[in-house]
């Protein structure tokens, strides 16, 4: 007799989930996919949350061990703390050193008026290009009751 | 321990880093550099740490909260590494199983624990026979006044490092000597 699986206890069979990869991709084609994919998306939030679980445990006993904990380095994972964004900030009611500041004047493209440039003159303004920005696939569970948005011609 | 060269961190490092002359100069203590006034200024926060160890066996407040048990403060140790090779260390705290590294200056805590001092330092422990499964690194910014701390677990795969890290550098040290009659 085939003993019973412990509670609590995850077991991966990795073939299943190459199948169920496989099977996903098939959504094109047919409608049966989606439970494959739906799967997955499950597994990957299940996934996802015991890794943010395990970030806050860690963060837990490294700020226990001081206040200023900024990570751990294991024999195969590592743990760091990273910020991201500017370094240093300005306040302006200083005589700041001029070498340590730097005046930045950049050009930006108002996207809202080439749209009504392109609406008003039928063409494109000059000097202004279609970025070829790289679509990402995005594979989410449609909620019950929501209706998948549709845009119109005009992108609203 | 006759004709063996002996091999710390800082000598293998600036010998890495291209600085063979500053390197040799640093190995028979001559033609000293005049300190810059950010090694002035480590040199005087490493000795408020040290002061502190051995009258309170405590961190000074400003630079970490972490609770001490046994600490002795810069702790010397030249072990045999190999036939050419003795290998030096200072290490600034042991509190067994747990060594401590003090930096100052502007690089985080992250960036030592990336390098290859801590996996010397185990080394180094596991020759001379001191207990160690781990190194904190704490870091005081003294132009911040921020401190951030990076925790290194020993390991396999550190000691293979430091080994590895020795083993390449240490050999083209040997060939230099020989070459050079540095003996």
């Amino acid at each position: 007799m085939r003993a019973k699986a412990p509670k609590n206890q995850l077991v991966i069979d990795l073939d299943s989930i190459r199948i169920m990869a496989s099977e996903g991709g098939k959504l094109v084609f047919t409608p049966k996919a989606e439970d494959a994919i739906i799967k997955l998306l499950q597994l990957q939030e299940l996934i996802e949350n015991q890794i943010k679980s395990v970030k806050e445990q860690i963060a837990t006993a490294g700020q226990a061990i001081d206040p200023n904990f900024k990570g751990v380095v294991g024999e195969n994972v590592k743990a760091i703390f990273r910020s991201y964004g500017e370094k240093y900030g300005y306040d302006n009611n200083f005589n700041t050193p001029a070498e340590v500041l730097k005046t930045v004047t950049w050009i930006k493209v108002n996207g809202a008026a080439v749209d009504a440039y392109i609406k008003e003159h039928g063409v494109m303004p000059i000097g202004i290009y279609a970025k070829d920005r790289d679509p990402q696939l995005s594979l989410t569970v449609v909620e019950n009751n929501e209706i998948p948005f549709l845009p119109n011609a005009y992108g609203k | 321990m006759a004709n063996k060269i002996r091999l710390s961190y800082t000598f293998m490092e600036m010998w890495r880093r291209g600085k063979i002359k500053e390197a040799i100069d640093m190995y028979y203590h001559r033609n000293q550099i005049e300190p810059t006034p950010q090694m002035i200024a480590g040199k005087q926060l490493h000795e408020e740490l040290e002061a502190s160890v051995k009258n309170t066996k405590a961190w000074p407040t400003r630079f970490s909260s972490i609770k001490l048990n046994n600490p002795i403060s810069e702790v010397i140790k030249v072990v045999d590494y190999n036939d050419e090779f003795l290998l030096k260390g200072v290490i600034d705290i042991v509190d067994s199983p747990t060594i401590y590294e003090f930096k100052t200056g502007l690089a985080t805590s992250d960036k030592y624990a990336r390098e290859y001092q801590v996996p010397i330092y185990f080394l180094l422990c596991e020759l001379a026979e001191i207990e160690c499964e781990k190194a904190i690194i704490v870091h005081h910014n003294q132009y911040t006044g921020i401190n951030d701390v990076s925790l290194v677990w020993n390991g396999k795969r550190q000691i293979e490092r430091a080994r590895n890290y020795i083993d390449s550098i240490g050999s083209d040290i040997y060939n230099y000597f020989e070459s050079q009659s540095l003996w």
